[in-house]
């Protein structure tokens, strides 16, 4: 694994205990240090699946040949307490990650968990609910909360332990849409600041363009494709066929080709379209 | 959109809620004890001034010991009224088969009636000044000392710390459900005992399924932050003695003291 | 015959120091067979409007005629039964109110309830299961072997069998994929136009531009605004100072600076060839 990989998945396949089929076949996955990964698929294609296996929620199956490596530490049994200290997770359902009584108190259970000291466990608490703009809510209970403040609060929670990676499981798909884009700002404002590297998994393909240095497509298990954004969804066909949407920009490329306005290749973000189409108009 | 309030809590700014939530709930159990002190109609007078003071001291509305009181009426007078025509000694006015009606039978009624009432009055106070999670943090506390016998003592508190946390979800959950179910014509209110129990399947089943998932939910978001049992595990809440529980406990010795004076009478 | 609010307005626990105004003096009138939608942020009182519809919350203050039927504050719940039959709710994750052992018992318990015998019952909700777009062999397991959009689509299926004449939905695509989430929306587009009123709660404003026929626009627990998409987003500084969003392809052309739109463009069609316009003159 080159230097700069933060998480490498190396053949990692896996069923359910409970199952017959395998649910992933074959995963290989490198993610660099402070990027932005975006994994996406329909549902059941196994996108949830591949981040708990990253923080060691879920072994994959018995296999030689299987590694997985995440800071320079191969997952085993011994290693998986290590790994979690490096790994921040947010699940989807808002309400059923929220373990604390109280605001305050579901940010320390990390720490809780840690041992670490009172006095220090204090200082970490305050200053996660800052960086999340929760301080004025600590004392209050989540059912006092919306879903988007409670994301916050887990977002707090994974903050304070000081991790390098933090997974969003559909973190937002249960949010209103000023819930997702202030969840969405924060994350983003938060990756900056601490460095850290971002995996995301979504349908929302506008949030995949915007945000994601690379794409992961999966399909029933598998990886279809892994790359930037741009050369992920100029498939438009390949999208389609497996169930997911394109980006608006690339939906709309494709209608105006459709209706022979053809756009270059290289105008692939909003603000390229606007201006070529702006362009466009005002030579005619 | 429903709130609900969990257990009787009720916000406020009084002295009392300043008050440590172990000393409130070891100055309850105390009074419970010390009330039998009383043994005549000064001491009874003197708990009656003190339980006055205390819930007077709370700044709420009477309505909410009213509340308290309400729901165990029924139990004290029935209680009160066993006393009344089953004690024999002193005059005795009136007597028919089994009952009979004495100058001991009256008094103990009497007495009866007011230690329970007492007794309830003082536990709500406890209850709506302290919160629910602070009820639990003090329960904690006091059955430390079975963890030399082995008890999980740290488990219990944080399996009672998320229920508390979780019955306004539960409770959500549960009015959602219903209202689905009524929509597709599901009855809850109407019909013969066995109609109703019929029509609780479409609500306990949903229900059941939903708590398993948040069951699931949770254990996993709790392994993803790193719970591994209560070893080497650190507490953000901690409970601190202040003055105030000073004051909780002074005014008891006075009371105890006062007590032992009258009953010597 | 319209659905009819007049002066509603309801109280949550009133007399409670909990008391809240949940509806302010709400008025509207909608004709049948429309598709409406309800916009408006959360807490702005779209779920307690919805949950009016048929009588799960009655209004404290005022008359709504649904269905023909007039609900006020003293309506008993007694009468409710026959209401519900015609104007059918379907809450956020649905799959949530499964029960049954079988698909096809689940989808017949409310047919069965509204007064079809045991066959007919199961006769409607086998032609549902096809319906909703779900394999016909389905009907003999347990809803909870499939998976979630799967569970979706039979929740569906089990208001839809016994055919109410006013649908309303919260957020029915939350959490789908955007396949799932375009045959969803248009399996209510074409039971509206079966002849049925479908009265959606959504934030998807692509939905609303894409489907509307009316948007009702809740705030602080009024009614703000009653009018079509496009009048509603005609207004964008409007929309702004109500902190709502648009419809993608508006906003896109909002960039357009030298564009001329003889109308806003709402969804993606009306995009391309507004812009195609452009280009030909």
């Amino acid at each position: 694994m080159s230097k700069e990989n933060i998480i490498s998945l190396q053949h990692v396949y896996f069923t359910y205990p409970s199952g017959k089929n395998q649910v992933l076949k074959d995963i290989n996955l490198d993610i660099k240090k402070g990027s932005w990964t975006s994994i996406v698929g329909h549902n059941g294609s196994g996108k949830s699946t591949v981040t708990r296996l990253i923080n060691g929620l879920l072994t994959p199956d018995d296999n030689p040949d299987t590694k997985i490596i995440v800071d320079n530490e191969v997952l085993t049994e011994k290693t998986v307490w290590d790994i979690r200290d490096k790994v921040g997770m947010v699940f989807q359902n808002p309400d059923n990650q929220f373990v604390g009584a109280t605001v305050a108190d579901d940010v320390a259970f990390g720490l809780e968990n840690r041992g670490v000291a009172h006095d220090e466990m204090v200082e970490r608490v305050n200053q996660a609910l800052q960086w999340v703009g929760m301080e004025k809510y600590a004392n209050s209970e989540p059912s006092n909360l919306s879903g988007g403040q409670k994301q916050r609060v887990a977002i707090a929670g994974i903050l304070a332990i000081k991790p390098k990676i933090i997974i969003l499981d559909e973190a937002t798909a249960m949010l209103d849409p000023n819930g997702r884009n202030s969840i969405l700002r924060l994350v983003k404002r938060m990756k900056e600041k601490n460095n850290l590297t971002v995996i995301s998994i979504t349908h929302d393909v506008d949030e995949a363009i915007i945000e994601a240095d690379q794409v992961v497509v999966l399909n029933d298990g598998k990886i279809l494709m892994q790359d930037n954004p741009i050369n992920v969804f100029k498939n438009s066909n390949l999208i389609h066929k497996i169930g997911l949407e394109l980006p608006f920009v690339f939906e709309l490329k494709q209608k105006l080709a459709e209706n022979s306005i053809d756009i270059p290749s290289e105008i692939n973000t909003k603000e390229k379209l606007v201006k070529y189409l702006c362009q466009l108009n005002s030579k005619m | 959109m429903s709130k609900i309030i969990i257990g009787r809590y009720i916000p406020g700014n009084a002295l009392i809620y300043k008050m440590d939530p172990r000393g409130k709930l070891l100055a309850t159990i105390f009074f419970v004890c010390i009330i039998f002190l009383a043994n005549n109609w000064l001491s009874y007078g003197l708990i009656c001034l003190f339980t006055l003071a205390t819930v007077l001291a709370t700044k709420l509305k009477p309505k909410v010991f009213w509340d308290g009181v309400k729901p165990l009426i029924g139990l004290v007078f029935f209680t009160s009224l066993l006393q009344l025509f089953f004690t024999i000694g002193g005059k005795i006015y009136w007597q028919w088969w089994i009952f009979t009606l004495s100058s001991y039978g009256i008094t103990n009624a009497i007495y009866i009636f007011i230690r329970f009432t007492l007794i309830i009055l003082i536990s709500t106070v406890m209850t709506v000044t302290t919160m629910p999670l602070e009820i639990a943090d003090a329960m904690e506390w006091l059955l430390t000392p079975l963890k030399f016998v082995k008890v999980p003592v740290d488990k219990i508190a944080l399996v009672m710390s998320i229920a508390l946390r979780f019955v306004p979800t539960l409770f959500d959950e549960t009015l959602k459900i219903m209202n689905a179910q009524r929509s597709r014509g599901a009855d809850f209110n109407n019909g013969g005992l066995i109609t109703r129990a019929k029509a609780i399947a479409p609500l306990l089943v949903p229900l059941f399924i939903s708590s398993l998932q948040t069951a699931i939910d949770l254990s996993n978001a709790m392994e993803a932050r790193g719970y591994r049992g209560s070893e080497g595990r650190t507490k953000y809440r901690v409970l601190n003695w202040s003055k105030y529980d000073f004051y909780n406990l002074f005014s008891f010795v006075i009371l105890i003291i006062l007590l032992l004076i009258v009953r010597a009478h | 015959m319209p659905i009819k609010f007049k002066d509603v307005s309801y109280v949550y626990s009133p007399g409670s120091p909990l008391e809240k105004l949940g509806l302010d003096n709400i008025n509207f009138e909608i004709q049948d067979h429309k598709f409406i939608t309800i916009i408006g942020h959360t807490g702005s009182g779209k779920s307690t409007l919805m949950q009016h519809f048929n009588a799960l919350l009655k209004p404290t203050k005022g008359t709504i005629k649904i269905a023909n039927m007039e609900i006020t504050p003293e309506t008993k719940n007694k009468n409710l039964k026959e209401l519900r039959r015609h104007v059918s709710l379907v809450f956020q994750f649905p799959e949530s109110q499964l029960f049954e052992d079988t698909v096809i018992d689940d989808i017949a318990f409310g047919p069965k309830n509204f007064g079809y015998s045991e066959e007919e019952a199961k006769k409607l909700a086998a032609k549902w299961i096809e319906k909703v777009g779900l394999p016909a062999e389905i009907a003999s397991k347990s809803p909870f072997e499939l998976s979630g959009g799967q569970m979706r689509r039979v929740a569906i299926a089990g208001v839809l069998a016994y055919q109410p004449d006013i649908l309303c939905l919260d957020e029915p695509a939350a959490g789908l994929d955007p396949r799932a989430h375009e045959q969803m929306m248009n399996l209510f587009a074409e039971y509206q136009k079966e002849g049925h009123t479908v009265i959606l709660v959504t934030h998807n404003m692509d939905d609303v531009a894409k489907y509307a026929d009316d948007v009702l626009v809740m705030e602080h627990g009024k009614l703000i605004k009653h009018a079509t998409p496009k009048e509603v987003f005609a207004d964008r500084n409007w929309v702004k100072q109500h902190y709502l969003d648009e419809p993608r392809a508006s906003l896109f052309a909002s960039e357009l600076e030298n564009f001329e739109f003889d109308e806003n463009p709402l969804t993606m069609d009306e995009l391309v060839s507004e812009i195609k316009n452009n280009l030909r003159k």
